[in-house]
């Protein structure tokens, strides 16, 4: 009474998962940032020319050079890594775990950053297409 | 150069944030203040904005101010954004309020539970400004000017959150009428015919909306939750593959394994297995439910004959068992009396070291020295000690009756029988049952 297999959910279609995994290297105090922090660095936003991301504390201050290195899987497989030099130029602090830290690019590849980009964006449309086919919101 | 189309949206922004209470989640400091900024430099008011790290404080907010946009992490202090949806959709709304998660999460089952919890906005991060400015924009402009079909769908859900059936009913049978593919408003007709017990009714409202859409989702979950309400499992089952063409919600991803089994669709427990392994935070009764199948499946699959999938089974559940003691026993238990005594060894080592002084250990080494004929006396030894120290647990005097009597030690079986009988009278059978739990060595 087993099912066939076109019967079942197809579950690997609707796992996968983007996977950022960034290294950050202070070039102006030779810190690796990434060593520093308990939490994933993380990119919050894309700018036109640049990245926010959350690093973690005491790390680096306005004006210095970082390098990041930014290599993305989708599940198992790395699809782009992104390497640039950019500089800081905002730091937002609190008193919790990681501060928000605005970079503009100093060196990059403008063929992979933009690639970087739609990557994200083209996942962002489906994924709020599916939201609306899902909630069938914009049926009229 | 200005792209009109942002700046439009920026200026509809404006005057659709500007009276609005607004709610930001967010445990990280900075992403607040940075979002609150750029929703004030729109056109919201300051003094309209509530800044929040954590959930308790979020739904408390929501409980006491019923703000009209939402934007939160996926990600939060104590909860996450999808709770957080959860408890702003118990609550009074308006037809204008925006539900917004942002989220480095890019699963597509995570979007399906977002979708069920009304959600507005899902954001993958990281995000461009512009495009969450143009999302946020569409969906605005969605809530203010609805199609009147959508409209009425609104005003009959207010009603229904109200409990205002009849009202409801009303609003949601015009909706029918406005729509060339009502199949939402049917969906809503049926949770109306479901509150009311009119499971018949229900069911052929359900099967309208498919008519239109034969993959509409709502549809097909609201059938799926109907059958399951009264049981029809088969049928039930049936829906879970007609649902092959979306993700699965996590959170039904227990009801289906559970159907799984009892439809005795055993092979297809792999496939939710390895859902199961793609989501980020379990449930305890999601693992409880994947490692029951898979035990309960592994089973039939010893009883078919088919042992080396059978065994295969047994290992994923011992390994999603994440040292769960009751759970690694009933695995040793099974792999050992199908004589897959490598097996039950290795599972026997997923006991946490915490773990090893509890009776639940002792039985598994004892069924795994017994039925590989060594001194399993040891053991029983341990459990009769244990039940004078810790005498309060039925389980712990049903292992000890079972063992003594594949030791051959009836008297003393007997005697703790007995003991057992006479602690929990109403556990009669269950005690009745011991005596042959443990059945001979195979040989295959």
């Amino acid at each position: 009474m087993d099912s066939n297999d076109n019967s079942a959910l197809k579950s690997a279609e609707y796992s996968k998962t983007f996977e950022l995994k960034i290294n950050v290297n202070n070039i102006t105090s030779s810190i690796n940032v990434s060593s520093k922090s308990k939490l994933p660095i993380t990119i919050s936003e894309f700018l036109e020319q640049g990245l926010i991301v959350n690093l973690p504390p005491r790390t680096c201050s306005q004006g210095h050079q970082l390098m990041l290195d930014v290599h993305l899987s989708e599940g198992s497989k790395e699809i782009l890594v992104f390497n640039t030099t950019a500089k800081i130029l905002d730091i937002e602090t609190s008193d919790e775990e990681a501060i928000r830290v605005t970079v503009k690019f100093v060196q990059y590849d403008p063929m992979i950053w933009k690639k970087f980009q739609s990557i994200y964006e083209d996942c962002q449309i489906e994924l709020q297409h599916l939201l609306v086919r899902l909630k069938d919101s914009e049926n009229g | 150069m200005a792209d009109p189309a942002l700046e439009k949206a920026k200026r509809f922004l404006g005057e659709y944030l500007l009276p609005r209470k607004i709610l930001i989640v967010d445990p990280n400091g900075p992403a607040r203040a940075g979002m609150a900024r750029m929703l004030v430099g729109l056109g919201a008011k300051s003094s309209n904005l509530t800044l929040v790290a954590d959930y308790e404080v979020a739904r408390e907010v929501i409980h006491n101010d019923c703000p009209d946009v939402i934007i939160t992490e996926y990600t939060i202090t104590k909860g996450t954004g999808l709770e957080l949806a959860y408890e702003f959709n118990k609550f009074k709304r308006n037809e204008n309020t925006l539900f917004v998660i942002l989220t480095a999460n890019s699963s597509q089952s995570v979007v399906a539970q977002a979708a069920e919890e009304d959600v507005d906005i899902y954001i993958l991060k990281p995000y461009t400004m512009n495009y969450f400015l143009e999302t946020l924009s569409k969906a605005a402009q969605l809530k203010i000017n609805p199609t009147d079909y959508v409209r009425k769908i609104t005003l009959g859900k207010k009603k229904l959150a109200e409990n205002n059936l009849e009202e409801a009913l009303q609003y949601f049978e015009k909706a029918i009428t406005y729509s060339t593919t009502p199949s939402l408003a049917y969906y809503y007709r049926s949770q109306i015919e479901m509150q009311k017990k009119m499971y018949d009714l229900a069911e052929k409202s359900l099967e309208e909306g498919l008519s239109f859409n034969e993959v509409h989702y709502k549809c097909l979950t609201g059938l799926f939750d109907l059958l399951l309400e009264q049981e029809k499992h088969h049928e039930a089952y049936g829906i879970v593959k007609r649902m092959a063409a979306f993700p699965l919600n996590p959170k039904r991803l227990s009801k289906v394994i559970e159907l799984a089994v009892k439809t005795a669709h055993y092979s297809d427990i792999e496939k939710y297995y390895e859902a199961f392994k793609e989501i980020e935070s379990r449930d305890l009764e999601t693992v409880k439910h994947i490692c029951a199948a898979l035990i309960v499946s592994g089973k039939k699959l010893f009883q078919r004959g088919e042992l080396y999938k059978a065994a295969s089974f047994l290992k994923k559940a011992s390994i999603s068992a994440a040292g769960r003691p009751n759970i690694l026993l009933e695995i040793v238990f099974t792999l050992s009396i199908n004589s897959f005594l490598p097996d039950a060894k290795e599972v026997l080592n997923r006991f946490p070291p915490e773990t090893q002084q509890d009776y639940q250990y002792q039985v598994a080494s004892f069924l795994i020295s017994y039925y590989d004929g060594g001194n399993s006396w040891q053991y029983v030894t341990w459990l009769r000690k244990s039940i004078e120290q810790h005498g309060n647990d039925p389980t712990l005097f049903y292992w000890i009756i079972a063992a003594l009597n594949t030791s051959n030690k009836i008297d003393l079986a007997d005697d703790y029988m007995a003991r057992a009988k006479n602690k929990w009278p109403d556990q009669f059978e269950y005690f009745e049952s011991a005596v042959k739990a443990i059945p001979p060595k195979k040989s295959y």
